[in-house]
């Protein structure tokens, strides 16, 4: 904590307009994480447009907590609640219940937050398409601004990987996300990228930089900043971190590494990137391939292309 | 000096302790100190990887002061101990007058120790056997003995009881050695007759060729002929094998051991087997036993990424300068692109030379499914080998196949008769008797096809004996049998890679196998893919992977580029990996699934 906000007073005087406090759970700090928030308002120089956005789990804030984030100058919530049906909550290993996360919604509201993000999980242990539709069902009752809906994925390392998990198979799973889709579309809130869908005018600034190539500095265990060209990730190792260790890596972006993430990361957003002839023998082959479509100056993914984005990405690096 | 001289081979089966039999007679003695000896094996291990190729010493020379106060020189010749490499070990027998016959005293005969027993026996060999391991407590060398004598028909009762792992009892085989294996009573006045028995190829000296003298001699300046091929060479160098290297000497003479460097460019010059003469006084005839070694399995061999066929074909010329029974010749495949076909002594041979461009080159392959020779007769009369099955001639042009059989023994523990039948029944094998070794273990007798054992019959063998059953066999000949050509088509176009010759009857259930195997090792794609087996032009079995529905990473946000990055190059390697065969993409393992099919 401490380590954190020194890192934030070192950066006084940074000119920024968006802050996103996450990963993890922030609000398990309860009271200290308005100091944290204060200490950023303090340090950064913020555009009077700006977007500060601070990661909840609905297990951990009350309306207290909510009132003062708000009123420190937090204007975004993002709630982790993962599912509205209690099963899967608990094949999850969360602490909270659908009943609590409703709850929490409507507590931000009441705190003052109009621009509130639910985060959901597709595609979890148990889930069914129909258990899917009652959740949906209740994210269009309390009628959010932007919802994050991620399709599981069981990578290699994590502790679900070695666990048999009843999941749901390749069909099925394709089955629910197009129904998200469809679902939060007819809503009014658009799919912006893979897995972010908003109202018009809600999509997150913040995370839109990173998929535009936009310089950030993250502070804090295992954060990632990119500054001038170099993308730094810190020490994941929390002991280390207070001891004083930060970069644990340095990347070089050179320009055709640049170029290449242009699209690697620009593809994820359903407006896709400005193209102007760049890489022609793949964005033919992938247009040939039904996963790409270049229109009005612009390349983006196909609703093929939105099932099968790493063969496109997996092109640009 | 013949008297002091003899010269023998250690015989036994696989692990009963044949080469540390041979490490202790070399500490014994004297050429190696025990501390030294960890060393120079690694001196040794080093220069194989240097070079990329073996030398391993093959025969060695060692002084011996018997109890009789005499110097005595022991030659000891060292035999490959498997099946494939069965006229080298005759070669290598042909080159002594006696063997010691290592068994282990808890397994007692196996199915390679009477194998070499009778490779010696046809030598005229004097056999000498040695009970190996009494220190296990599982040891019985009463009743091993019994076995030896009954099943054998030598004596054994004089037999050392030793451990070589311990050093109990081994210096007693020295003496047994000088007291019974006949000294050699060769003609050094008569015309110059040596045995080579082993080459390899040094960078320096060309091939060194180790030979055992005859008759005659064999000494620097000398012009030598080779009698089978009709090579001839200017001796530069005579000398001896010892356990620290060669050492050389100013002539070999009858009843000895040693090499010659001749300035011998090309291994295959030196056959093993073939008689050394001299050109100026030849002798007449050349020894017996000589005979060119033919490849029994074939195999295509790809290297992974196309790009490294240069390589391939260097580490297989490398592996050729001391092996001259590894054939290759280049060859094309529509789904592997440029490659090799090669020819192998046997399964275990195979096996070996796929592991060392593996492990000594650093070579990742695609092997295909190895094939024996047929022999193809045409409605034209001709008669064509074939060794891959891409290269069958059309039904209609084909009047009959023969395939190769093999006479084979296996030993069995006799609980597990019953599933070892089975499994021979299974592999079209002809029973030709039992004979029961003991109470406990019996000797299968069966007539197989060869193409039935080369794909996984070890294994089925090991796994329905739990690993107690041992195996023997040699080519018998050639029957007219009843072949087709099975066929793989993905996606509609056939994959010569895959294809292979099997028995009508078997034909069905391996074409549904193989079709279910690729289903399981080749990834969904962008569209869906047929799999089908077919015979000619019937299809037999069809399986589909169904069309990939789902690729794509859910989250990426700032901190995660670089993961996700790595995470993306990974999943790009694994598809270059992939062989493309037509519009789809096949794992290697594809390839290799074909293989294993017998899960019981």
């Amino acid at each position: 904590m401490n380590a954190l906000i020194s890192d934030i007073k070192e950066h006084k005087g940074t000119e920024c307009d968006t802050v996103f406090i996450g990963g993890g759970t922030p609000t398990v700090l309860g009271e200290r994480l308005i100091d944290v928030i204060n200490a950023a308002f303090e340090s950064f120089v913020l555009d009077e447009n700006y977007e500060f956005t601070v990661e909840a789990n609905p297990g951990t804030v009350d309306l207290n907590l909510l009132g003062k984030m708000k009123k420190a100058g937090v204007n975004r919530l993002s709630l982790g609640v993962q599912s509205f049906n209690d099963e899967e909550l608990k094949e999850l290993g969360r602490i909270h219940s659908a009943k609590e996360a409703v709850e929490a919604f409507y507590m931000a509201r009441r705190a003052g937050f109009d621009n509130i993000n639910i985060d959901l999980m597709l595609s979890t242990p148990k889930q069914t398409l129909e258990s899917v539709k009652s959740t949906l069902d209740i994210v269009n009752k309390l009628n959010p601004e932007h919802v994050s809906a991620y399709s599981l994925i069981v990578e290699e390392g994590t502790p679900f990987y070695d666990m048999e998990l009843d999941l749901p198979d390749e069909d099925t799973e394709r089955e629910i996300y197009h129904y998200t889709v469809d679902f939060l579309e007819s809503m009014g809130l658009k799919r912006y990228e893979i897995s972010n869908f908003a109202k018009s005018g809600y999509e997150c600034r913040h995370n839109i930089k990173y998929w535009t190539g936009e310089e950030y500095i993250g502070l804090g265990a295992a954060a990632a900043s990119y500054v001038n060209n170099f993308r730094y990730t810190n020490t994941c190792d929390i002991s280390d971190f207070t001891d004083g260790v930060r970069f644990e890596e340095k990347e070089f972006i050179d320009q055709e590494e640049r170029m290449k993430e242009k699209f690697l990361l620009g593809l994820r957003m359903s407006r896709g990137v400005k193209y102007t002839g760049e890489f022609k023998e793949i964005i033919h082959k992938l247009t040939s391939q039904g996963l790409l479509e270049v229109a009005g100056g612009f390349a983006h993914l196909t609703d093929k292309g939105f099932d099968l984005g790493n063969l496109v990405f997996m092109e640009f690096i | 000096m013949q008297e002091n001289i003899r010269n023998f081979s250690i015989i036994a089966h696989i692990d009963h302790g044949k080469s540390t039999l041979a490490d202790r007679l070399l500490e014994l003695t004297g050429v190696v100190e025990s501390r030294d000896m960890e060393e120079q094996l690694l001196d040794n291990m080093e220069l194989e990887r240097e070079r990329g190729i073996t030398i391993k010493a093959r025969a060695v020379r060692l002084n011996y002061k018997a109890k009789d106060g005499k110097d005595y020189v022991l030659n000891l010749i060292d035999t490959p101990g498997h099946v494939d490499f069965n006229y080298e070990v005759s070669r290598s027998l042909a080159a002594c007058e006696g063997a010691l016959l290592v068994v282990d005293a808890a397994q007692g005969i196996e199915a390679q120790t009477l194998a070499n027993t009778y490779l010696a026996l046809d030598h005229d060999l004097e056999i000498l056997p040695v009970i190996n391991k009494i220190d296990l407590p599982s040891a019985r060398p009463e009743h091993v003995i019994g076995e030896i004598e009954d099943i054998i028909g030598i004596p054994a009762e004089d037999a050392p009881r030793i451990s070589a792992k311990t050093g109990l009892n081994v210096e007693s085989v020295l003496e047994y050695v000088v007291e019974n294996i006949p000294h050699p009573t060769g003609d050094e006045a008569a015309p110059t007759k040596a045995l080579i028995f082993d080459s390899y190829y040094d960078s320096y000296k060309g091939v060194i060729v180790y030979i055992r003298v005859v008759d005659g001699f064999i000494e620097p300046g000398m012009k030598i002929r080779f009698m089978a091929t009709g090579k001839e060479f200017d001796v530069v160098e005579t000398g001896y094998l010892m356990p620290s290297g060669t050492k050389s000497a100013s002539r070999i003479s009858a009843g000895e051991v040693g090499y010659i460097a001749a300035s011998i460019k090309n291994v295959q010059d030196t056959r093993v087997g073939d008689t050394v003469t001299c050109v100026e006084n030849p002798a007449k005839e050349p020894l017996p036993g000589y005979r060119k070694v033919n490849p029994m399995v074939y195999c295509g061999i790809y290297p992974a990424d196309g790009a490294k066929y240069g390589d391939l074909r260097e580490a297989l010329e490398k592996l050729q300068l001391n092996d001259a029974s590894l054939l290759f010749e280049p060859e094309t495949s529509v789904a592997l692109g440029f490659g090799f076909r090669c020819g192998f002594l046997g399964l275990l041979h195979m096996e070996i030379i796929q592991e060392r461009l593996e492990r000594e080159f650093n070579l990742d392959l695609v092997t295909t499914a190895p094939s024996v020779v047929y022999m193809v007769h045409t409605t034209a009369g001709e008669v064509l080998d074939i060794s891959n099955p891409t290269n069958l001639p059309p039904v209609t042009e084909t009047d009959y196949i023969e395939e190769p059989i093999v006479d084979a023994h296996i030993y069995v523990p006799t609980d597990y008769v019953g599933s070892i039948m089975t499994l021979c029944q299974e592999r079209r094998g002809v029973y030709l008797g039992m004979e029961y070794i003991d109470e406990t273990r019996a000797d299968i007798h069966y007539e197989l096809p060869l193409n039935e054992i080369i794909y996984d019959f070890f294994d089925a063998l090991k796994s329905r004996s739990r690993g107690y059953a041992s195996f023997d066999y040699e080519l018998k000949g050639y029957v007219k049998s009843s072949l087709v050509k099975l066929d793989i088509l993905l996606n509609g176009d056939m994959v010569d890679a895959l294809s292979f010759i099997v028995h009508e009857s078997g034909a069905y259930a391996r074409g549904r196998k193989i079709a279910e195997k690729l289903k399981e090792s080749i990834p969904r794609q962008l569209f869906e893919i047929p799999i089908q087996a077919a015979i000619g032009g019937k299809i037999i079995a069809r399986e589909t992977v169904k069309a990939m529905r789902k690729d794509v990473l859910a989250k990426c946000y700032g901190g995660d580029i670089t993961r996700k990055k790595k995470l993306l190059e990974k999943q790009k390697e694994g598809k270059k990996r992939m062989r493309r065969v037509g519009t789809v993409e096949v794992p290697q393992e594809a390839f290799m699934a074909v293989l294993k099919l017998d899960d019981e």
